[in-house]
Parts: C-alpha cells; sequence; structure tokens
C-alpha cells in the first residue's frame, strides 16, 4: 500500500466516512483549481476548523491553507529551553537542502541554549528516523531530547494531543519559509521567530497574491532573519529588503569532508557528465539545461565516446540526445548514493535563475568536480567557492560555451586538482553557524 | 522470547478487607499512619498506600502501623481520626468528605500529608496535561473535567501541611504551587510483586537467559492515554521488524496500532490488561522492554516504576530519557536509553548486544531491588512521614 493510501485510510479512521468524503472532494478540487506553487499537498481540513465558506476569512482560509495559523497555548516556564522548528515535512524527499540546513541550524541553536529541540511539520507526520538520519551524517549530538509535533494546516495538532501546540514563553521558533513563518506569527511572540532565509522566495511566483503575501511576511521588522549566503543577503538588501540590511545575520553553507569527497572510479572507464534535472522545479531551467547538453554533444564538445552523461533529479521525463544517446537517470537517490554520485563526476551542469547559488553546484564543487551554473543578478562569479565553478551568462551559447570550457578545465587534472584543494568551501557546519550563533544567543 | 515456566498465580485484589480488619491494622502499634484514597485500585492507590502501610507494618519500622481507608469508611472517620496519629491523603479530589476528614485530624491537632503521583495539582498544566493525554478537546466536559479534578486536587493539597510524592522534579513541581514542603518517597514494589519477580527471574537465570530463538519487544501500556508514547517508538518497531525476522512485538493493554504495523501483524501479539502480579509474569517473558514517553513536564513526573518492574524479572528497558528514566537507568548497563529521533538504531542496538544481556539483566535487578525493593523504603518513608 502506497504512503499516499495509508495516510488516507489512517484518516479516514481517525475522522470517519463523511470528512474523507469532504477530503476527497478538497483532493478534487485542488486538482481541477490547480494549487499555488507552494501548496503542492493539500492539507486536510476537518470540517470542525473550517471558517464558514463564502466568507472573505473563509476564502481566504482555503486559498492560502498553508499559512493558517498554528493554534498555540502557553505552558509554565520548563526547565529546559525549547527551540521549536517549523517546517513542512522532514521526510526523505525533502531531507537534504534547505530542510536539512534548517534543522542542523535549529539542532546547533538548541544545544548552544542547552535547549530542547522540538520538530513542528506541517504537511506530514516526521519521521524521527529521517531526523536521526541528518543528524547522524553531520555528526551533530544533541544535548537533549528531541520532540515531535505535527501541525497540519487543518489546524489539528498531533504530538502533543490534539489541544494545539504547547509553547513556552521564552521558546524560540526558527520558522523556514514565508508560509511557515506566516503560521508561526498569530500564536507566539514575535521577536521569538528566527526566520531562516534560504531563497529569493517572492520568486517562487508571478507578481500576484502569493508574491504580496510573501513579501508581506518578509519585510516584518519584528522578526530575525537568518540568510544562507552573503549573496542571497545583499541581493535582498538591494531589492527592496533595506530592512535586513545590518539588522539580519548570514551564513554560508558547509560541506563535510566525511561525505563530500572524490571517490574511486574504476580504471579506464568514460568520464562523467551531471545534469541537476528537475523538470518541475522551473528555477532549474531543466529545458534549457537539455538544450545545452544537446547542443553541446551535437558540436562534438561532449564526446560520448569518452563521457557518459547522467541526469540526476525527480520526475525525469525520457530524453534522447544528439543522435538517440539515452543517458543514465538518478531519481530517488538518498543522501548517501547522492553524495557516493556526486564524488564520480568530472563536470556538473546545475541551472539555478535566482541569486542564490544552490547546492548541486557546491556539493559537486566539494566532490573534485568541475561546475558549470548561470549567473543571476549578483550572482556573477562564485570562485570564492571554488575555482572550479565556472558561472556563465544565462544564455544558451554562453552555457554551451562554459560547458567547453568546463570539460577542458576537467581534463586539467593538475588545474582541477589545484583549484579543489583551494576550495574556499566550508567543511563544518559548526563553523559556518558560529558568528550568527553567538550573536543570537547573546541577547536571549 | 523468554519462557519460563512460572505458572499463572490466582490473583484477588489483597487490599479488599472489612475495614475491621483495616482498623486492626492501625492499632497494631503505638504510632498509627492512616493512609486515605478515594476507593482502591490497581495503580495510584496501591503503590502509594498499600505498598506504603504494608512497609510499616514491618517489624523494622519499629512502634508504627499504618493501614488504609476509603471514601465508604466515611460513617466512621471520627474513629479512625482518633486512632490515627497521621493522615496521610492520597491523590484526592476536594469534596466535603475529604474536607471533613482533614478537618477531623485537625481539630485533633494532627498532621495531615498529601500523596501525589503525578503532575495533577496545577491548573496551569491543565491544558498540557490534556494535550499529553491525547484527549479529544472539542468536547467540552474534557475541559470541566481536568480542570475540576486538578483544582480539586489543589485544594485538598492546600488543606495538607505538607506533600510527598515519587521524585524530585515532581516535588518542586508541587512546592512551586502551593509553597508546601515536600518529601520524595518513590515507587516501589510491593512483597506479593517480588515474589512472583524471584520465580521469574530465577527460571531465566536457569536457562542462562535464552529463549525461544525470538526477540520480543514489549510495550506494556496501561492505559489508553498512553497512544501518543506509543507513537513515538512505532515507526521504529516497523523499521526494527522489517530489518530482523527474528524480532517480535507483544503489546499489553489498550493500545491500537497505526497503518505501518499492519503488514507485521503474524508477528505482533496482543495481551489483555494483567493484574499486577500476573504483569511480572508476562514481562519477564520479553527480551526488552519499550518505555517511550512524549518529552515534556507532565511526563517528567512520571515514575520509574515500569523500569523496576521489567528489571526484577531480569527484562531489560529501553526508555525515553525523561528525569526519571535518565535518573534511573544506567545506559548500556542496566537498560538503554533513546532519545525520540534514536528508537531504530537503539533497539538494534540492544538487540545486537546479545552478549551483554544476561550480566546487564543481573544488574539492573539488583539496582532495582536496592532502590525499589519494599525492604529498602522503610527510612525513607518514616522520614517523609517526619517519624523517624
Amino acid at each position: 500500500m502506497s504512503a499516499r493510501v495509508r495516510r488516507f485510510v489512517s484518516f479516514w479512521r481517525d475522522h470517519g466516512t463523511r470528512a474523507a468524503v469532504r477530503l476527497v472532494r478538497a483532493k478534487l478540487g485542488s486538482v481541477v483549481a490547480g494549487p499555488p506553487a507552494h501548496e503542492k499537498s493539500l492539507s486536510y481540513l476537518p470540517a470542525s476548523s473550517r471558517e464558514a465558506s463564502g466568507t472573505v476569512q473563509g476564502l481566504a482560509a482555503q486559498r492560502f491553507a498553508s499559512t493558517r495559523p498554528i493554534a498555540t497555548f502557553l505552558i509554565p516556564r520548563a526547565s529546559l529551553r525549547r527551540v521549536s522548528l517549523v517546517t513542512d515535512s522532514i521526510g526523505s524527499g525533502s531531507l537534504f537542502g534547505g530542510v536539512g540546513t534548517a534543522l542542523l541550524f535549529a539542532a546547533q541553536l538548541a544545544n548552544r541554549l542547552n535547549a530542547t529541540l522540538r520538530v513542528v511539520t506541517r504537511t506530514e507526520v516526521a519521521s524521527p528516523d529521517n531526523a536521526s538520519l541528518i543528524l547522524g551524517a553531520y555528526d551533530i549530538h544533541l544535548l537533549h531530547e528531541m520532540q515531535f509535533a505535527f501541525a497540519p494546516w487543518g489546524g489539528r495538532v498531533d504530538s502533543g494531543g490534539e489541544g494545539g501546540l504547547d509553547i513556552h514563553e521564552d521558546e524560540i521558533f526558527v520558522t523556514t519559509s514565508w508560509w511557515t513563518t506566516a503560521a508561526t506569527l498569530p500564536g507566539v511572540p514575535h521577536a521569538s521567530i528566527i526566520y531562516l532565509l534560504q531563497e529569493d522566495e517572492r520568486m517562487f511566483y508571478p507578481f500576484g497574491e502569493d508574491r504580496f503575501h510573501c513579501e508581506q511576511v518578509m519585510l516584518n521588522k519584528d522578526i530575525t532573519f537568518v540568510i544562507n549566503t552573503r549573496l542571497l543577503y545583499d541581493h535582498l538588501v538591494h531589492t527592496g529588503m533595506e530592512h535586513l540590511n545590518g539588522s539580519a545575520y548570514c551564513f554560508e553553507p558547509a560541506f563535510p569532508k566525511s561525505l563530500f569527497h572524490q571517490r574511486a572510479r574504476e580504471q579506464g572507464g568514460k568520464k562523467r557528465f551531471f545534469f541537476y534535472a528537475r523538470p518541475h522545479n522551473l528555477r532549474n531551467l531543466f529545458y534549457v539545461g537539455l538544450s545545452v547538453i544537446d547542443r553541446a554533444i551535437n558540436e562534438g564538445i561532449l564526446d560520448l565516446e569518452q563521457w557518459d552523461v547522467y541526469l540526476v533529479g525527480k520526475d525525469i521525463p525520457d530524453v534522447v540526445f544528439g543522435d538517440g544517446y539515452v543517458p543514465n537517470r538518478c531519481e530517488g537517490l538518498d543522501w548517501s548514493e547522492y553524495a557516493d554520485l556526486m564524488g564520480t563526476i568530472d563536470v556538473g551542469l546545475s541551472l539555478m535563475y535566482t541569486p542564490h547559488p544552490s547546492y548541486p553546484p557546491l556539493d559537486l564543487a566539494a566532490s573534485g568536480a568541475v561546475v558549470v551554473t548561470n549567473k543571476f543578478a549578483n550572482k556573477t562569479d562564485l570562485s570564492q567557492y571554488s575555482s572550479n565553478i565556472i558561472c556563465a551568462e544565462l544564455e544558451l551559447g554562453a552555457l554551451v560555451e562554459a560547458v567547453r570550457d568546463g570539460i577542458s578545465l576537467a581534463e586539467n587534472t593538475e588545474l582541477r586538482r589545484r583549484n579543489f584543494l583551494a576550495n574556499g568551501l566550508g567543511v563544518d557546519w559548526e563553523k559556518s553557524f558560529e558568528e550568527t550563533l553567538v550573536a543570537l544567543t547573546a541577547s536571549r | 522470547m523468554f519462557t519460563p515456566s512460572i505458572p499463572p498465580v490466582p490473583y484477588a485484589d489483597p487490599w479488599l478487607q472489612p475495614l475491621s480488619t483495616r482498623l486492626a491494622m492501625l492499632y497494631r502499634r503505638e504510632v498509627r499512619v492512616a493512609y486515605f484514597y478515594e476507593e482502591p485500585n490497581n495503580s495510584t492507590f496501591r503503590y502509594r498506600a498499600y505498598n506504603m502501610a504494608q512497609v510499616l507494618n514491618e517489624p523494622g519500622a519499629g512502634n508504627v502501623s499504618a493501614s488504609y481507608f476509603f471514601l465508604a469508611d466515611s460513617d466512621r472517620f471520627d474513629e479512625i481520626a482518633d486512632a490515627a496519629d497521621l493522615l496521610v491523603v492520597c491523590r484526592s479530589r476536594y469534596c466535603h468528605q475529604v474536607n471533613g476528614l482533614i478537618t477531623k485530624f485537625r481539630a485533633r491537632r494532627k498532621k495531615v500529608l498529601f500523596d501525589v503521583d503525578d503532575l495533577v495539582v496545577d491548573t496551569d498544566y491543565a491544558h498540557l496535561v490534556v494535550a499529553t493525554l491525547g484527549l479529544d478537546v472539542t468536547q467540552k466536559g474534557v475541559w470541566d473535567d481536568w480542570f475540576a479534578m486538578i483544582a480539586r486536587m489543589n485544594q485538598t493539597l492546600r488543606l495538607c501541611d505538607g506533600a510527598i510524592t515519587t521524585n524530585q522534579f515532581l516535588a518542586q513541581k508541587i512546592t512551586d504551587c502551593s509553597g508546601l514542603p515536600v518529601s520524595v518517597v518513590p515507587n516501589f514494589m510491593n512483597k506479593e510483586q517480588l515474589a512472583v519477580a524471584e520465580k521469574v527471574f530465577a527460571a531465566k537465570e536457569r536457562a542462562r537467559f535464552v529463549g525461544n530463538g525470538k526477540i520480543t519487544l514489549g510495550y506494556f501500556s496501561g492505559s489508553p492515554s498512553h497512544r501518543l508514547d506509543y507513537a513515538i517508538v512505532e515507526p521504529a518497531l516497523a523499521d526494527v521488524l522489517s530489518e530482523r525476522p527474528s524480532v517480535e512485538v507483544m503489546v499489553v493493554g489498550y493500545i491500537d496500532h497505526g497503518p505501518t504495523m499492519r503488514e507485521f501483524g503474524h508477528r505482533i501479539s496482543r495481551q489483555p490488561f494483567q493484574d499486577y502480579v500476573n504483569l511480572q509474569r508476562l514481562l519477564g517473558t520479553v527480551e526488552f522492554n519499550l518505555m517511550p514517553l512524549q518529552s515534556n513536564a507532565f511526563t517528567d513526573c512520571k515514575s520509574e516504576l515500569k523500569y523496576f518492574e521489567a528489571a526484577s524479572v531480569g527484562t531489560l528497558s529501553i526508555a525515553s530519557p525523561s528525569f526519571t528514566y535518565s535518573r534511573a537507568i544506567r545506559d548500556g548497563e542496566t537498560g538503554y536509553l533513546s532519545k525520540a529521533h534514536e528508537w531504530t538504531e537503539s533497539i538494534l542496538r540492544a538487540i545486537d548486544r546479545v552478549e551483554a544481556y544476561e550480566s546487564m539483566a543481573k544488574q539492573a535487578r539488583d539496582d532495582a531491588l536496592l532502590k525499589f525493593g519494599w525492604q529498602h523504603q522503610t527510612k525513607t518513608i518514616l522520614n517523609a512521614l517526619q517519624l523517624a
């Protein structure tokens, strides 16, 4: 039985047939109407927690389900403080990248404050094993017990119980998106929120309702912002988020050598070309990337006698390059399989149509590969991370030329090795967060 | 699974004695302690009144004797107040009869203490208690019931001169809300429990702790209110069952499995709620006793009883690091501690240390008997009663 079916059966058992029918209707409705970009999995909304249909509040609650306030209740001060991480999910599919970074940050903040860590998820019940996996992978040991709470968009909290999310007066909330921040704001002191911002989330949307609400949250001056990379910080400050100047903190991600390193390859095998292939994540410019690869093959830049092509990502359609070459497709890799593969790559192409460098180019560079990525706004040069990262204009010809340069650099093993050894990428998350954590905890 | 050949013990509640017998028990010696509980039961009453009286009536308590009384004895409260030198009101909700009984002792200038084993005396924690128990908060009666119950407990507490409880964490909470001095007497095992435990442990020792080849993980729930505690360990149970074909699960009590466990139905056995004596037999059959707890102030107040009941029959526990469990269990020596995100790893670690099982089980039993055997509680009880 699939996880989705199991969740449905469980919901049916908990809420009864009428609620299950309502859920199916809601799901079908969203299929027809199409959910907003950030609301890929519609939450179940028990009838009791819905606003009356037709009212302004009811319409808004339905349209922006993910921002529905998390019900909270205050309990007396505990002997230990608590840091609560509020995120959609820590499911296997979203564990690495931003969610993993958020978990590492919250865990280290909790340890720094001698506090308990709680993970509050909104779209699915948290898997403790996944938390264990990510903390274990980065060798983070929590000082105290970890707690989990499920606070779905529909309002019922099950951690916990069904009485809302218990909070302490001095609790700290690490939110991970504008919508988790919006959902947290109404139920906790605003100053207790640390919004871990890892992308210019305004760019998730066309100019419209979602972008408006997103911007409202990002303009909030009562909460503390911690921003993933200086690049993103600079971009935000220069694009309407002036309030972040001097008040927000930023950090550079880390790529521990235990995870990211070159792996042994079979002697005499072909070289490996990697493409970060996520057609449903529009910012990754899947079709642009395919065109770049196709042209590089057709122009003989990427010689298939010498190179194997790997498309790595999710929901990758059948693709044929050049005269019929079928690339290798890698989907659903767990973190160790992903890291193992990265350690065997010679050249990677990874596009990101936002100011953040994104993780795959940095994962690749940390693993010894040469990477081609695109420029965007103030993202014009990533050599501070690694001279093996080539940042090209976001234009087909420029990207193809960058692939040519990348292949040439990869084949110059000595220069590639020297660049790799001189990488400016951090290798220790503790150091990455140090400055931010010192500043954050000094006043708390 | 262990298969110690210990037959079921015929059981009847030993405290169901006529009032005359209980009064006679009180009159036996010069200094007399009356324990009061609303009506007897297998849990709090047994641990906090019956067991206490059992210890005090042993020769080691000198000139002290004790007995227990209930609301049903209210017609004879004057006689009880005349006979006893000290009243201990155990976890009783305020009502005219409870107030009346306390007033009778006060009128005779006799001390009254309150004994409680859960964080149910401070309404500031009522919402947390309701949430932790997973109660349906949409039922209006829930709020009336729980706030009334806790407020009534608090009112009874405030009528007393001091309190006794099961651990330091709860003691501090009681002091915080009442300002009263609080002593700690842990929960402990009585004679009947230990007699069965002794037999079970001896049988396992004779078999050198070799079972039937299956490893059984036991979850002994006690009540349906542990649903959310069980939910902490359930994903790990599914992982372990999937990874280790030799592992089975035994659930005792009222817990319902979630969907992830359905495919392992043939490897899960279910036992009905047990009386506390025969529960020892059942506990002795499993290799590991799982004690997951949500982490909060309410669960930090829970006592060590699940640990020592298992340890006394040579069964190792794997527990959440709550206030009491983390102090009672020495990780890797007398059991295992597991944070909420580490249960799979912890269970596998415990299973894989099979060579250490026998020595750990013996250490755990020695530890449990020394700290939680009735024979070692006299002084602690007398101190708490200020009779030492």
